[in-house]
C-alpha cells in the first residue's frame, strides 16, 4: 500500500508542478478566467478466493486515476487529462499501463465558428460513420488527436470539418490518418417557412487512408471512405428519422488474422437506421429499425482483429434495452456488425419498440399518484446471406436487403412503477428473452431462452431515512440454470448509503458451481465528492456499455472509489 | 506521506480559488430538434439542471419524485427544472417517448456527446447543479431517497 501511495505522491509532485505554471500566466491577465477540473480513482485488491476460480494476482493491489482540469478564458478554453494506471484494474486492457497526460485540447469558441486542435470526442449524425468518446468504465478513449473546426455561416445551415489520428493507448495514436466533413441543413427554416413541423437534412463523409501495403494486389484499399444521408421530420408529437451509411471496400474484421488470405478480399459495408415515434403527454411510442451489413470501422488495419475496442471508428450499439439489475445483464446482446468467418453469419437486422404510458391520478388504476407503465420489445436476426467460401481469395458474401435470416436474440419487457402512500413505492419488472449463443459463444452454445422477475421496494423510515429491497429471480432450463438475487440497502440522505446484496446461481446442476457473488459496502457523499468502498465477488462475464465491451474477470476482494469535481 | 497531503490540500485550495462558477457556453439540441445555448439560461430565478439517462433507474427515481411536486416548487419559488439527458445513440431515442410517458413537465436538452457533462466534470449520473443569477451555487452527486427535499431546501434559501 506504501508503495501505491508512493506513486500517487509521485503524480501529485508532477502536477503541482504543472499548477505551477498555471498560475502565475493567469495572474497577468485582467480576467482570471475559471479553472475548473475533475478527479476520479478506483483502487482494487484482489484475494484469493479458489471456489469461485478468483485469483491474487503478483501484485494484488490495482489501480485507475484519472486527472482532468479545463482551462476557460473568455472565449478561449485549454485542458489536459492525465490518466495512471498502477497497475490497470483486471480486465483492462494491457496497452492500459503506467501514467501521463494522455490527452490535451485548445480551443476557441466564437457564437458561429469555433476551432480545436488536441484531443477531439466528436460524432457525426448518429456515429454510425463517425463517433469518438471516452468511456472509463470500458476502457475506451478513442478521441482524434488533430483539429477539427465547425462554422454556422447562416442559421439553418451548420459546418464541421476534422483531421487527426485516433488514439491508441497514452502515448501513440493508430496509423490511419481520419478526415471528416458534415453538413446539417434546416429546410423549412431555409426557404423562411413559419410552420410548427421542422425538416432536417444532414450529410457527413468520413475517410480513412493508412499507406504501408506492400502486398501483391493492386486494388488493396489504403483508403476507405464512408458517405453518411440524413433525414428527420418532426410534425407535432410525431417523428421520423432516417440514416443511410454507405462505406467503400474496406479489409475485413472479425475473427480474421489481416495477414491472412482474407486480407486480399474486401468488402463494402452499409448501414441503414430508421426511428419513428409519437409522444403526447403521458403517451410515448417509439420504433427503432436497423440493418448493417460490414460496419466494423478501425482507423488503424493492423487492429481489425483487435479485442481491446482500440481505434474504433463509428458507434455501433445493440439497439435493446440496457438494464439496470444484475439478474437482467446475464445474457446481454452485443450488435453483430460484420461478416463473422466461424458461423459464416452476417451484420444483422432487426429493430425495437418502446411504448411509455401513465396511467392518470384519481383513477381505479392510476391511484392517487399515477401509475407509470413501460414496454419494450426488440428482436435481432442475422441477415439472409450466402456465403461462397471455396473461392481462394476469401468467402464471396451475397446479401438478401430486407430477408431475416438466423434469429440471434429477442427480449419482451414490461415495467409498472407505483406509488402507493408517502412512504412507499415499489418498480416491477418482467423480461423474457431468447439468446442464441451458438452465435455469441459466451456461454453454453445452445439458445437460452430466460424469464426474469424482479421487484425493487422502497420504504421511507423518515423524511431522509429509507429502506431498499430489491429481489430478482432468473428462470432457464439452459445453460446455468435458475438463479436468484437480492439486495438490502439502507441509505441516509443525502450522505450515506450501505447496501448488502447476493447473487446465487441456486439452479446449477453442479453443486459445486452453485456460487454465491456477494457484495457489501457503504459510500458517503458530500456535494460533487463520493467515496464507496466495496468487499465481494466479481461474476466474470462481458460488462458492455453501448457498442463496446469489456471482459470483467471473475474477482474477489476490497474496491475503493473516489470521485470528485471542482 | 505528508508532502503527499499538501500536494491534495494545495490542489484543493487553488481548485477553490477558481473554481467553476457559471455555466460554460455549449448549444445542445432540445427535443424538438432546436438548439439552446447553455450560457443563455435564465436563471433570475433558481434552476435545477439535473443530469441523467434513460437507462439509469436512480435518475429516474429522482426525476419522478420531484414530478410529484414540481408544480408546488414552482408556484412557492418560481424554480424550474432542467434534465440534461446523457443519452448516447444506443438509447436516445428512447428519451422523448419516456419524457412524455411520464409526464414530465421538465426542460428536457440532448447532450448525446456528453460536452456539457464533459465540461462540467460531472462522472455519473444522476447529478444536480443549482443556477441562481448566473452562477452555480450548489451540486451534489448521486441520489438516495429523501435529498429531493434537501435539494428544494437548498433552492428556499435562495430566495429567501
Amino acid at each position: 500500500m506504501d508503495g501505491y501511495f508512493f506513486r500517487i505522491y509521485y503524480i501529485m509532485r508532477k502536477l503541482v508542478f504543472l499548477f505551477a505554471l498555471i498560475i502565475p500566466s493567469l495572474l497577468f491577465a485582467q480576467d482570471y478566467g475559471t479553472l475548473t477540473g475533475g478527479f476520479e480513482t478506483t483502487i482494487q485488491n484482489y484475494v484469493d478466493d479458489e471456489p469461485i476460480g478468483a485469483y491474487k494476482p503478483s501484485d494484488s493491489w490495482a489501480s485507475n486515476s484519472y486527472f482532468k482540469l479545463d482551462y476557460q478564458l473568455k472565449k478561449v478554453s485549454a485542458g489536459l487529462q492525465y490518466e495512471a494506471y498502477l497497475p490497470a484494474l483486471q480486465g483492462y486492457p494491457e496497452t492500459f499501463e503506467g501514467n501521463k497526460i494522455a490527452n490535451f485540447y485548445v480551443a476557441y469558441q466564437d457564437t458561429n465558428f469555433g476551432i480545436t486542435a488536441g484531443h477531439i470526442y466528436e460524432q457525426f449524425g448518429s456515429g454510425l460513420i463517425f463517433r469518438t468518446w471516452e468511456d472509463r468504465q470500458i476502457g475506451i478513449n478513442n478521441a482524434l488527436k488533430g483539429v477539427s473546426a465547425w462554422f454556422n455561416p447562416t442559421d439553418y445551415l451548420s459546418l464541421k470539418a476534422l483531421y487527426g489520428q485516433q488514439r491508441l493507448n497514452l502515448s501513440e495514436t493508430g496509423a490511419g490518418i481520419v478526415r471528416g466533413m458534415d453538413a446539417n441543413f434546416d429546410l423549412l427554416d431555409a426557404i423562411g417557412l413559419e410552420s410548427d413541423a421542422s425538416i432536417q437534412l444532414g450529410g457527413s463523409l468520413v475517410s480513412k487512408y493508412q499507406g504501408g501495403y506492400t502486398g501483391p494486389a493492386d486494388n488493396f484499399p489504403s483508403e476507405v471512405s464512408a458517405l453518411s444521408r440524413r433525414v428527420a421530420i418532426s410534425y407535432g408529437g410525431g417523428y421520423l428519422k432516417g440514416e443511410y451509411v454507405t462505406k467503400g471496400d474496406d479489409v475485413l474484421s472479425n475473427g480474421m488474422d489481416p495477414y491472412s488470405d482474407f486480407y486480399d478480399t474486401y468488402y463494402k459495408g452499409s448501414a441503414l437506421l430508421v426511428e419513428t415515434g409519437y409522444a403526447m403527454k403521458g403517451l410515448g411510442f417509439n420504433a427503432t429499425f436497423r440493418r448493417m451489413e460490414n460496419m466494423n470501422s478501425r482507423s488503424d488495419r493492423d487492429y481489425i482483429t483487435g479485442t481491446n475496442n482500440e481505434v474504433i471508428l463509428n458507434y455501433l450499439p445493440a439497439l435493446t434495452q440496457q438494464q439496470d439489475y444484475s439478474l437482467a445483464n446475464i445474457y446481454v446482446y452485443t450488435a453483430q456488425t460484420s461478416y463473422e468467418n466461424f458461423h459464416q453469419s452476417v451484420g444483422e437486422i432487426g429493430g425495437q419498440i418502446d411504448l411509455f404510458y401513465k396511467i392518470k391520478k384519481g383513477t381505479i388504476l392510476g391511484g392517487k399518484y399515477g401509475t407509470r407503465l413501460s414496454a419494450n420489445f426488440a428482436q435481432w436476426n442475422g441477415l439472409k446471406a450466402e456465403v461462397n467460401g471455396s473461392v481462394p481469395e476469401g468467402p464471396e458474401i451475397t446479401t438478401e436487403f430486407l430477408q431475416f435470416g438466423d434469429k440471434y436474440y429477442s427480449e419482451l419487457n414490461f415495467k409498472i412503477q407505483k406509488r402507493w402512500n408517502k412512504k412507499f413505492k415499489s418498480n416491477l419488472l418482467f423480461v423474457n428473452s431468447y439468446y442464441n449463443d451458438e452465435i455469441f459463444g459466451t456461454a453454453s452454445h445452445e439458445i437460452i431462452k430466460s424469464s426474469i422477475a424482479v421487484g425493487d421496494f422502497t420504504y421511507k423510515l423518515t423524511s431522509k431515512k429509507a429502506l431498499r429491497l430489491e429481489l430478482q429471480h432468473l428462470w432457464t432450463k439452459q445453460d446455468k440454470k435458475n438463479w436468484m438475487a437480492g439486495t438490502l440497502e439502507y441509505t441516509v440522505a443525502p450522505k450515506w448509503g450501505l447496501f448488502a446484496a447476493d447473487m446465487y446461481n441456486y439452479g446449477n446442476d453442479v453443486s459445486e458451481e452453485q456460487y454465491h457473488y456477494y457484495n457489501f459496502g457503504a459510500n458517503f457523499t458530500k456535494n460533487a465528492t463520493r467515496f464507496a468502498m466495496t468487499y465481494g465477488r466479481q461474476r466474470g462475464g462481458l460488462l458492455c456499455v453501448g457498442g463496446v465491451c469489456r471482459y470483467v474477470p471473475t474477482a474477489t476482494g476490497l474496491t475503493m472509489t473516489l470521485t470528485t469535481s471542482f | 506521506m505528508r508532502k503527499f497531503l499538501f500536494s491534495v490540500l494545495f490542489i484543493s485550495f487553488s481548485a477553490t480559488i477558481f473554481s467553476q462558477n457559471t455555466l460554460p457556453s455549449i448549444s445542445l439540441k432540445n427535443m424538438d430538434g432546436s438548439v439552446m445555448n447553455t450560457a443563455t439560461i435564465n436563471s433570475e430565478k433558481p434552476v435545477i439542471i439535473s443530469f441523467w439517462a434513460t437507462w439509469c433507474v436512480p435518475c429516474i427515481e429522482e426525476l419522478d419524485t420531484i414530478a410529484e411536486e414540481y408544480e408546488d416548487w414552482n408556484e412557492e419559488t418560481g424554480v424550474t427544472l432542467i434534465a440534461v439527458s446523457v443519452d448516447d445513440p444506443r438509447s436516445q431515442s428512447r428519451v422523448k417517448p419516456m419524457v412524455n410517458g411520464k409526464a414530465w413537465d421538465y426542460t428536457v436538452l440532448l447532450d448525446t456527446k456528453q460536452e456539457l457533462k464533459r465540461a462540467l466534470n460531472v462522472s455519473s449520473v444522476p447529478h444536480v447543479f443549482i443556477v441562481y443569477k448566473g452562477k452555480i451555487v450548489y451540486n451534489h452527486t448521486g441520489y438516495t431517497e429523501g435529498s429531493e427535499q434537501i435539494l428544494y431546501e437548498k433552492v428556499q434559501e435562495l430566495v429567501e
